[in-house]
């Protein structure tokens, strides 16, 4: 195999093959020749010198690119733990409610009175009962301890009963903390993250100047989509069924996101 | 596996869709590009122009010539990277354009955030510039290394002795635990390759003093200066500078 060209230097190729070895370190792999050139010819060295620069910032700009995959990986099985433990938590809160609240066996058990002594008394009370079934001690259940409702009552607090909905999103924060590009744009409405009156629809106005053709997105704290539309003149409202929680939203351009923000709808 | 199937698929997009291979090695062009702008070869500005021209250049022949002459002993990707490397140094040849030197000066500001994201990647170019001579020197590496963190007067650490540990070697380690495991820049190349060279006797069951050992080290900062600063020049290294850049190095591979 030649591993020269023309002018007597190594070929492209037995240089990138060097490179490697320096990046594999096994030396046994490599040509002598090749070896023994670099080690005479300091034009070649200085090439596979540059070359593995180059080679090693690809590697680590490749790593950098992967790092917020990984990030994201990471990102979502926190999700996952989190909901998880919000699930277990949920879970265990209505069996201690139901659990506490249920009527106890021993809650059941009559007190009865002592058994007569004498054989008359004892047909009399048997007679009693069999007259009256219904006339027994009555069960603790029908007096003092009325069984109490399991459903939710409406006035708790919405947090409360939608817990999960108002977990931030950790990217969506993150990005919220960001400087972005929103130009000439400026949010005038919502004026408020609470978003008075969303029920009938949430009303967003930008004041400012804009050529670009925009669009209004809407996402919950789980990162789904929940709304996508174009805006025109710099205002939309949202006519959307949603449920109390946190909700983030994009405006964007056909290149860039100009401006995030978040709503916390209660 | 997976590395083989991608090496597999970037073979058949060089013979049957070479445009798509340009697309996929996009961030190579990038990096390249980048290196010989943090090199002082090119101005910021002129990026978009340069990888735009560099581009053309493979469509219009150079992909042709990486499918005849790319005999798949390497990675396509490496050898792409030459072949776009060779593209830019063309480029600045014909523009005559030369280089913005390394100097101790510039090394001087440690890789930090003062510095902008070009002079940082200039300063990692040279550090990966020298890993690869130290790597070339295979077998040699690692006593290359301790010398020349004895050279630089680098703190040693468990680590950096760990390899010569061995019954005969117990009492001289520990003299150099005592000696090279705090500041001792106060002592003299003399006395650090004295107490050097004794583990390399040993070891190699030699009875050379330690001015063989400090020589060989200094021929090898020669060696490393020479092939750094290149022919045509693009660094300005000296001793101090050397021995600011392996100070760098070697902070950087530290755990």
């Amino acid at each position: 195999m030649n591993y020269q060209n023309e002018e007597g230097h190594l070929n492209d190729e037995s240089i990138a093959r060097y490179v490697e070895v320096l990046q594999s370190e096994n030396w046994d792999s490599l040509p002598g020749e090749i070896q023994q050139h670099i080690e005479d010819c300091t034009n070649c060295h200085q090439q596979a010198l540059d070359l593995y620069a180059i080679v090693s910032h690809s590697a680590t700009s490749v790593a950098k690119q992967e790092a917020p995959k990984q990030e994201g990986g990471r990102i979502v099985r926190m999700k996952i733990m989190r909901w998880a433990m919000v699930a277990v938590l949920a879970g265990l809160s209505f069996y201690f409610y139901r659990y506490l609240d249920r009527q106890k066996p021993i809650d059941n058990i009559e007190v009865d009175s002592p058994i007569a002594n004498d054989p008359d008394q004892a047909k009399d009370t048997k007679n009693l009962v069999e007259e009256d079934p219904g006339n027994s001690t009555p069960k603790k259940e029908d007096t003092a301890n009325p069984p109490k409702s399991t459903i939710p009552k409406p006035e708790k607090d919405v947090r409360e009963l939608y817990a999960a909905n108002f977990v931030p999103s950790e990217s969506m924060e993150l990005l919220l903390a960001d400087q972005l590009r929103s130009g000439n744009i400026e949010l005038m409405a919502p004026d408020t993250e609470e978003a008075p009156g969303w029920r009938d629809g949430i009303s967003f106005e930008w004041s400012g100047v804009n050529a670009e053709s925009l669009s209004l997105r809407l996402e919950d704290n789980q990162a789904e989509v929940l709304y996508e539309k174009a805006v025109e003149n710099l205002r939309h409202t949202i006519y959307l069924d949603l449920e109390p929680g946190i909700y983030y939203w994009r405006l964007e351009s056909e290149e860039d996101l100009l401006m995030l923000g978040r709503l916390i709808l209660e | 596996m997976e590395i083989l199937s991608h090496e597999t698929e970037e073979r058949d997009w060089l013979k049957k869709d070479p445009d798509r291979l340009l697309t996929h090695y996009q961030s190579v062009v990038e990096v390249v590009c980048q290196q010989f702008i943090a090199r002082g070869f090119f101005e910021p500005s002129e990026r978009k122009e340069l990888i735009q021209e560099v581009n053309l250049s493979l469509l219009e022949g150079k992909l042709e010539k990486i499918q005849t002459h790319f005999n798949g002993t390497v990675k396509l990707r490496t050898y792409f990277s030459k072949v776009v490397y060779n593209s830019f140094q063309e480029i600045a040849r014909r523009r005559s354009r030369q280089p913005i030197m390394l100097t101790e000066e510039s090394l001087r500001h440690t890789p930090d955030l003062d510095l902008n994201a070009y002079q940082r990647m200039a300063i990692q170019d040279e550090i990966f510039r020298l890993e690869a001579i130290l790597k070339g020197l295979a077998k040699r590496q690692h006593k290359a290394i301790f010398n020349l963190k004895l050279f630089v007067r680098f703190l040693l650490e468990h680590i950096d002795i760990q390899f010569y540990k061995g019954p005969k070697t117990t009492q001289l380690l520990e003299r150099m635990v005592n000696t090279f495991f705090q500041p001792y820049d106060d002592l003299s190349d003399k006395e650090i390759f004295d107490l050097s060279v004794q583990l390399y006797n040993i070891l190699e069951g030699k009875d050379n003093d330690g001015d063989s050992l400090r020589r060989w080290v200094t021929h090898l900062k020669d060696r490393m200066i020479n092939l750094l600063n290149g022919s045509p020049q693009r660094s300005a290294h000296t001793t101090d500078s050397i021995k600011l850049l392996l100070t760098y190095y070697f902070s950087s591979k530290q755990p």
